[in-house]
């Protein structure tokens, strides 16, 4: 297709070492493939004008951001943001995994892609082709194999943590660039206001059974073929290389 | 589109009930236990004198289960916990790959410390499991559903449903992690459920998650579907065996908006290696380039260097591991000759084995290592290659 | 035929007319600068004595080159001037027997410059136009000195013939080297002196500090940092055209030495070229950028300086911009004053600001810089962390302290954590009063240096507002890059700091008595100059006098000083990383093993962890607070 119509869904981060507000790691890759798709994606923000971390976004060559309804905490975003896409009729719906900030459930896309009918494949590394009416594109896991899907458009495409690195921001940019902000009722998430909310304290992660050093073996004064014949064994066991030897 | 079952305990649901055949289901397990005990060689006795005297011993904690067991005898070692169908069961699906080493045992654990407050038992379903000699009652499975190896999420997910409603589960769990986070979710907008992702902390009535970037701990009511994070549960380790009963489900063939072309068949050699599955990594220690090349091929492996070899030129910068170059996560790395400065091995700390070959036995490389072997390696590379190498011709 | 006093002032004519046409064209050249703010007069008033003193001092370091150009520009100029007063005094022999004379002083120079490039002309010189230049002046003075001999003489037919050729002769030479004032070799005289006069760095004359503080970019412009060559400002594009093509920054430059893609003088080259239409061919006959050389033709004053990475534009290889350590070696040796670093940095804040391609690793720090005000992202709490041990005193408002201890970066890393454990030592077996800051934030040299000057004004004024909330006398540190940014680089921020580096307290202290150094006898020992202690900073000799306290071998290396060679840690370069055949800190290492010294001392983290990198064997290092430590040890009873 010559002109697809790219959306992309952007929400704003925190950063785990600062707090500070930034651009979502996530959604940064979802609009770098949106800017090889096309040189001006939409894109779409429920949320605060006024938060910094919008600008991270600009900074990357997005002219504008549109910036839906009058945002105060709590707001529930997939009701606006679903009213909004059945307006623009997109081609395709680009987000990321997750956000950054807020519950973080990567439900987004998911509830997007329900209400809207649209398809959603998840964890795309790249979009290779678009026909007219289907996207062919690569889903990737880490340490699996890439695959490659055909979609049917419209769809909802979430970026993989493998797509491509976001391109680097230029303050400039990001200060030229525009937020359009258009008034509107975003709705309450009434059943996430009922959960308790604390500090999180720190916990220590559980140590798996696999890592401990009683497994480790040190092998002394092997030949060059006992020792080859060691690591095979080794890798065959713990499932590395299959019984073809690759 | 699948139509979206809002039910909450549906006895059955109309369209996608999966049939359950009784006779099927007393054949299957019994074949699979004999098949169990023939090739994993731990179980000695008679499965089929075992399924007469079933073992119908409750749980320990017995406090929700209705029925007393009639197990007056316990029968000799291995014990196994055998559970009735009708107690509260929980769900807990694996995909082929696990997201993180130890997912499907930290999923079994979790549900079971859940399961041990309802009075129920767990149901494991998984996903592309090929080895019928593996005891999944001995990893914490009550129930086992084997599927198909299948690359459809939504189809996949509604097959999740199908179990999950079949015996009305109360939780169904999932990993937080690759295709399975993704099942996990086509699973919730199925079930029209609202999910807890990522859980730190669980019980049967709350479920913690963190969110502002692990800043704030959240805690909610346990939902119907949930994703665990990785490393915050421990392992199902009772020291007892549980049934582990293969359930033969039917299932209806869906179809999906989304066809898979394959798998991408690119060589492993230049992947990139934040990604990488199996790094072979040379040092210092290594100078000829042709033989690792060769043997990392024929390992199917993907090329990687130390900070040093990278800088005499060997190698490119995008393939040093370490903290200056990248913090790789595979789940084998294989050094060749690196000894090991504490910025290299910062770059291999997530990663699940590590295979060492190294003369300095003092080197910290070889310390950290699962299979360290003292050896030179310019002789055991082209020993490697060959052997990997002639065993892919045979 | 003329008269030979006709003659001779027919050539000055001459050359004066096309030199003058000529100048006008240069001054064309410079008007697509932006403007600047130049006190033209003043400038012009202190351009002979910038010449004599600081253009001297520089040229002076190679004695041959300062004595060929006072002989042929001296005599040269000289026979000129009596040429044209003889016009006026015809018939005065003392004129014409000074003529001769004043040849002869410019035939001795001629020689010496001929002899430069003969029998082989070396790499660091450029050959083209430049090579003409020795036959062009050899024209004029032979045709002068005929031309006064023949006034001498009794006038003869064979006079005749040969004062026409003499005449010839010097309209040719003369007239040649009047044409290249706008775009060849002479163009150094015209551009060199209006350097001198309306240079970007006035402080840089007449005091013996140095002048690297880089000038800050009004964020507000339109554009940020230089895109075209006509957005550099226009006396920095006379500096550009006063380059003689030397080769001293070529033969100075680290990253050119090592084979990265950089070579200073072609870079000015670059620069001047584009000034020129689009399309000329840029005459360069000079060492090329090593590996990626690309361009061939100028793009043009409004054109992009740096080419994309297709190659196919005209412009300056991105590597070349990011091969640069900020040394200020190219700087140091230029005996035309031309500022190399700025220039680098310039075009650096547009690559940066407008375009984000700083390359390698830049993205990545700058943006943790951003986030967190450190360039590796750890926390600002985690900066204490190696010291937790220490319970090292935190600044507070209400209590003033004599130094407040600045940790830096190298707080962050497990090598230069020992320094500074060392000098926390040293500062308490010393009883001096320090603390160190609560939340300390990056200084901005790293931001700075890879073109983010949005970056580096932010942190440098949180910065400033933290430090004036607190009361202390002076702040110490033992990273030369936040003792230049604090010093000089944050004076436009708010009231001067007092900054030290720890090689001065600690060389206080010793004299002092407050601190009593052993003796480190059985092994060589050499120092490595840090280019931002050295040449930013000026301070080479307390580290040499806490060395020489120390050690009764103490040998320097063939480059130290204000001409030490850079470790390649400077300017962001181990971020950026920009391949070449051979690594910095390799070479400095090899300088290092050329004297035999055993042990290699540094006063600087960074220059620590790069000759730290080089792979064994090498050379042990050493930090002078380790040594001073060590060797404070022994020396206890």
């Amino acid at each position: 297709m010559r002109d697809p119509k790219v959306v992309v869904l952007l929400s704003v981060g925190m950063h785990p070492v600062s707090g500070r507000t930034r651009m979502a790691p996530g959604d940064a890759r979802a609009l770098e493939m949106a800017l090889r798709l096309s040189p001006h994606p939409i894109a779409l923000h429920v949320g605060d004008a006024s938060n910094t971390g919008l600008r991270d976004y600009l900074g990357m060559g997005l002219d504008a951001i549109e910036v839906l309804g009058i945002w105060t905490d709590g707001g529930d975003i997939v009701p606006t943001l679903c009213e909004r896409l059945a307006e623009l009729k997109p081609d395709l719906v680009l987000s990321g995994m997750a956000a950054d900030a807020g519950e973080a459930s990567g439900m987004v896309p998911y509830l997007l892609a329900h209400g809207l009918g649209f398809r959603h494949v998840s964890s795309i590394a790249s979009i290779e082709v678009i026909e007219p009416n289907e996207a062919i594109v690569i889903q990737a896991y880490r340490g699996a194999t890439r695959r490659r899907l055909a979609v049917q458009l419209p769809a909802v495409i979430s970026a993989s943590e493998l797509a491509p690195a976001p391109r680097a921001r230029a303050f400039a940019r990001s200060r030229r660039g525009t937020l359009q902000v258009t008034a509107g009722i975003v709705a309450k998430d009434h059943e996430a206001s009922t959960w308790a909310r604390a500090p999180a304290r720190r916990r220590p992660k559980k140590i798996s059974a696999g890592q401990t050093a009683s497994d480790s073996a040190l092998l002394v004064g092997l030949t060059p073929d006992e020792a080859a014949h060691r690591i095979l064994d080794f890798l065959r066991d713990k499932n590395i290389i299959q019984e073809s030897g690759k | 589109m699948m139509r979206i079952h809002r039910q909450r305990r549906a006895p059955s649901a109309p369209g996608t009930v999966p049939r359950v055949d009784p006779r099927k289901h007393e054949a299957d397990t019994r074949a699979d236990a004999v098949e169990r005990s023939g090739a994993s060689g731990l179980l000695r006795r008679d499965p089929r004198k075992d399924k007469d005297q079933r073992l119908r011993r409750e749980l320990h904690t017995a406090r929700a289960t209705s029925r007393i067991g009639q197990n007056t005898h316990l029968p000799v070692a291995p014990q196994r916990i055998v559970l009735a169908d009708d107690v509260s069961w929980i769900v807990v699906v694996s995909l082929s790959e696990e997201p993180w080493p130890d997912a499907e045992r930290e999923l079994l654990g979790a549900a079971h410390r859940v399961a041990d407050e309802i009075g129920g038992g767990v149901i494991m379903v998984r996903v592309g499991f090929q080895d019928p000699a593996t005891d999944l009652g001995q990893i914490g499975a009550d129930r086992a559903v084997l599927l198909p190896l299948m690359t459809d999420p939504d189809a996949l997910a509604a097959h999740v449903v199908a179990v999950t409603e079949h015996f009305n589960a109360r939780h169904v769990f999932f990993g937080e992690g690759g295709a399975d986070a993704d099942v996990a979710r086509r699973t919730a907008i199925l079930l029209g459920e609202r999910p807890a992702t990522s859980l730190h902390l669980l019980s049967s009535e709350r479920a913690t998650f963190q969110e502002a970037g692990g800043r704030t701990e959240v805690c909610r009511p346990l939902p119907r579907v949930a994703t665990l994070a990785p490393g915050r549960f421990d392992v199902y380790e009772s020291g007892v065996a549980r049934e582990g009963r293969r359930i033969e489900i039917e299932l209806d063939e869906k179809t999906s908006g989304v066809r898979d072309l394959g798998a991408v068949t690119a060589s492993q050699l230049d992947a990139p290696l934040d990604e990488a599955r199996f790094i072979v990594s040379a040092g210092d220690g290594v100078n000829d380039w042709e033989a690792f090349r060769g043997v990392t091929e024929a390992l199917g492996g993907t090329l990687a260097g130390s900070r040093q070899v990278v800088d005499a030129g060997h190698l490119p910068r995008h393939r040093q591991v370490g903290a200056s170059g990248t913090l790789v996560e595979a789940r084998c790395y294989l050094a060749f000759g690196i000894s090991g400065a504490p910025q290299h091995l910062q770059g291999v700390q997530r990663c699940r084995y590590v295979i060492a070959v190294n003369t300095d036995l003092h080197a910290a490389m070889v310390k950290r290592a699962d299979l360290a072997i003292i050896a030179n390696a310019q002789q055991v590379m082209p020993a490697l290659a060959r052997l990997a190498g002639g065993q892919a011709d045979a | 035929m003329p008269e030979p006093t006709t003659a001779m002032f027919g050539i000055v004519a001459f050359g004066v007319l096309v030199a003058v046409v000529r100048v006008a064209m240069l001054a064309m050249r410079w008007r697509v600068g932006a403007s600047a703010r130049v006190p033209v007069l003043a400038g012009l008033a202190s351009m002979p004595r910038r010449y004599l003193h600081d253009v001297h001092e520089v040229v002076a370091r190679k004695p041959e080159n300062a004595r060929m150009h006072a002989t042929l520009a001296g005599g040269l100029l000289l026979v000129l001037v009596l040429a044209v007063a003889l016009v006026f005094h015809a018939g005065t022999r003392a004129l014409s027997w000074m003529i001769l004379a004043a040849s002869a002083v410019a035939l001795y120079g001629l020689i010496l410059q001929g002899r430069r490039r003969l029998p082989r002309r070396p790499a660091h010189l450029s050959g083209g136009k430049w090579s003409m230049l020795t036959p062009a002046f050899a024209l004029v003075v032979a045709s002068f000195a005929t031309l006064s001999v023949a006034a001498l003489a009794a006038p003869s037919t064979a006079w005749a013939v040969s004062n026409g050729i003499a005449f010839a002769c010097g309209l040719v030479g003369l007239g040649w080297l009047a044409w290249t004032v706008t775009s060849g070799p002479m163009r150094h005289a015209i551009a060199g002196a209006l350097h001198l006069a309306f240079h970007p760095r006035p402080a840089r004359f007449g005091t013996n500090k140095p002048d690297g503080a880089l000038r800050p970019l009004d964020l507000d412009a339109p554009v940020l940092g230089v895109e075209t060559a006509g957005s550099f400002a226009w006396n920095r594009l006379i500096g550009f055209d006063a380059c003689v093509q030397c080769g001293r920054c070529e033969s100075a430059c680290p990253a050119f030495a090592a084979g990265m893609p950089l070579n200073p003088k072609r870079l000015i080259q670059d620069i001047a070229g584009n000034l020129s239409a689009p399309g000329t061919p840029l005459s360069y006959a000079g060492s090329p950028h090593p590996h990626i050389d690309l361009a061939r033709l100028a793009a043009g004053p409004i054109a992009p300086l740096v080419s994309d990475r297709a190659g196919t534009s005209l412009g300056i290889a991105p590597e070349t911009l990011w091969a640069c350590t900020t040394c200020r070696a190219c700087v140091q040796e230029c005996p035309m004053m031309i500022e190399h670093v700025d220039a680098v940095i310039d075009i650096r804040r547009f690559q940066t600001l407008e375009e984000a391609a700083a390359p390698g690793k830049a993205a990545e720090v700058l943006d943790n810089l951003d986030k967190t005000d450190t360039a590796s992202g750890r926390a600002l709490s985690e900066r204490l962390d190696w010291a937790a041990d220490l319970a090292l005193p935190v600044a507070t408002p209400d209590c003033e302290v004599d130094i407040l201890l600045w940790l830096g970066e190298a707080a962050f890393d497990r090598r230069n954590q020992r320094t500074l454990r060392a000098l926390v030592t040293l500062l308490r077996q010393a009883d001096v009063d320090f603390a160190v800051l609560e939340e300390e934030r990056d200084c901005g040299d790293l931001a700075r240096r890879l073109g983010d000057e949005a970056s580096f004004i932010r942190l440098a004024s949180e910065n400033t507002r933290i430090l004036s909330g607190l009361r202390f006398r002076r702040i110490v540190t033992i990273d030369p890059h936040v003792v230049h940014s604090l010093r000089n680089e944050y004076q436009q921020f708010g009231t001067p700091l007092h900054v030290e580096h720890h090689t001065e307290v600690l060389m206080r202290l010793v004299e002092e008595g407050r601190l009593k150094p052993g003796r480190l006898e059985d092994r060589r020992v050499t120092y490595h100059d840090p280019c931002y202690l050295g040449r930013y900073n000026g301070e080479t000799t307390a580290p040499r006098m806490l060395l020489s306290a120390i050690s009764t071998d103490f040998v320097e290396m063939e480059r130290s000083g204000m001409r030490s060679r850079c470790c390649g840690g400077g300017g962001g370069a181990p971020i950026t990383d920009i391949a070449g055949d051979r690594r910095i800190p390799d070479m400095r290492m090899g300088d290092a093993r050329e004297i035999d010294a055993q042990l290699l001392i540094t006063a600087c983290p960074y220059c620590t962890q790069m000759l730290e990198g080089v792979a064994q064997p090498r050379l042990e290092i050493i930090d002078i607070a380790e040594l001073l430590l060590a060797t404070a040890g022994e020396a206890r009873p």
